[in-house]
């Protein structure tokens, strides 16, 4: 493998008496999809600000495509092989989708043609609607375009599919897997669980400024011991002591959430009848049973104890 | 050239601006609007007539067909009390009494500020 695509090392940044970030390390790999997963509030954007140079670093290192931001001379050239997509971009409406593009296009050395980005994020036949008539997902799309124009080596995106239905995240997908699939490497963030363990090779799940769990999606799930969530709750506010569940067959982790209790299992199909049966001894009746297999989502509340859309 | 940075957003900006369309009214409609209300609320007007007495007496008639002659003078017959009263009010400029050098004066008139006034 070549020299990363991204290094840092306890990277730190406080606004005022909020600390947003506080000592990040991370590595990507060039080729890598990477991904910052946690809630909001947890310093993911300003972690991505960071990276991209928008945002200077109270302390620690930061290394970008082999340069540093804090190198003027290499300033420029850095941002010309990199492609940013912000939390939220603000094109102008009376323009175009031809002419936005047209008008990235023209900050760089090194770009791809109008029509061949169209194109790629599959707007063709919106090339001359003006932006302000474009749907939330378009214009996500077309956000992406002005990203990828200058033929970036490394793309950056923030949130890029918060907000969207299905399909548009799913065409936003795509295009994430064409850029990777040409050599691009990816970071991106996101708080939904399902697309990082779609798109991202390994992912760093951050809380509060930190990173709490790195790895692949896979062997962050595999750090549950066990590969199935069972989630139930309880009729009429009967009481069983968390132990009994413990010690039920295949359980490995028992988390009370709210009214709800969740076990961590190896083998449903041992689980839940054992479930059944002690409910049945115990006097007591369920109301709710689900079960599916065990998500980042399930990591996340496991660390922290929280979930994490409304962490 | 036409994809050089300066000249792409020079564009922009041209663009937004002349889709909108009020942009565009306030710029260009509205100053030569605002021209033209101000102008006719302020125009300059011509001298108005000024109103000239001419106080009874022999040939008072003769004396004010010569003042109607110009355009400029408004003439009335006032008595000499009347006339005097006018004069003090300001509503005439000049009370002119019939004397017998009348028949020496020209027709139109000539000298002083009257003639020198210019024509509207």
């Amino acid at each position: 493998m070549s020299t990363p695509a991204v290094v840092c090392r306890g990277l730190r940044k406080r606004y005022d008496d909020v600390v947003a970030v506080a000592g990040l390390d991370l590595e990507v790999a060039n080729g890598e999809c990477f991904g910052l997963l946690g809630p909001n509030g947890a310093g993911k954007t300003t972690t991505i600000e960071m990276l991209e140079g928008l945002t200077p670093p109270d302390g620690g290192e930061l290394v970008v495509l082999g340069r540093r931001w804090d190198d003027r001379r290499a300033r420029r050239a850095l941002q010309e092989r990199l492609g940013i997509q912000l939390q939220d971009t603000q094109l102008s409406e009376k323009l175009t989708v031809a002419e936005t593009l047209r008008l990235f296009r023209s900050f760089y050395r090194r770009s791809h043609t109008v029509e061949e980005t169209l194109r790629r994020v599959a707007l063709e036949d919106k090339a001359h609607a003006w932006v302000g008539k474009l749907s939330g997902g378009q214009k996500q799309r077309l956000s992406v375009a002005c990203a990828l124009i200058g033929r970036p080596e490394l793309l950056f995106l923030d949130e890029p599919t918060t907000g969207l239905d299905p399909q548009s995240r799913r065409q936003l997908w795509d295009i994430v897997a064409d850029f990777r699939h040409a050599g691009g490497t990816v970071v991106l963030t996101t708080h939904y669980m399902e697309e990082a363990e779609r798109l991202c090779e390994r992912v760093a799940i951050m809380d509060r400024g930190r990173v709490i769990a790195l790895g692949s999606p896979r062997e962050l799930i595999a750090s549950l011991g066990a590969e199935h969530v069972v989630e139930f709750a309880l009729a009429d506010h009967a009481r069983v002591p968390e132990g009994e569940f413990a010690a039920l067959p295949g359980v490995r982790a028992v988390r009370p959430m709210g009214d709800r209790i969740a076990l961590t299992v190896e083998r449903v199909h041992e689980a839940v009848p054992a479930l059944l049966a002690l409910m049945a001894k115990s006097n007591a009746e369920l109301s709710d049973l689900e079960t599916h297999h065990a998500t980042l989502e399930d990591v996340f509340v496991a660390l922290t104890g929280r979930q994490l859309r409304d962490a | 050239m036409r994809d050089h940075p300066l000249v792409q957003l020079t564009l922009t900006r041209l663009r937004e601006f002349y889709r909108e369309p009020e942009a565009v009214f306030w710029v260009f409609g509205f100053p030569i609007v605002l021209a033209f209300g101000l102008g006719i609320a302020f125009r300059n007007r011509g001298p108005s007539e000024l109103p000239v007495a001419v106080q009874r007496g022999a040939g008072d008639t003769a004396l004010a067909t010569i003042i109607k002659r110009s355009p400029q003078l408004g003439v009335q017959l006032l008595d000499s009390n009347d006339a005097r009263a006018a004069l003090r009010a300001g509503r005439v400029a000049l009370v002119v009494t019939p004397a017998d050098p009348i028949a020496t004066i020209p027709p139109a008139p000539r000298a002083g500020w009257l003639a020198s006034r210019p024509t509207p």
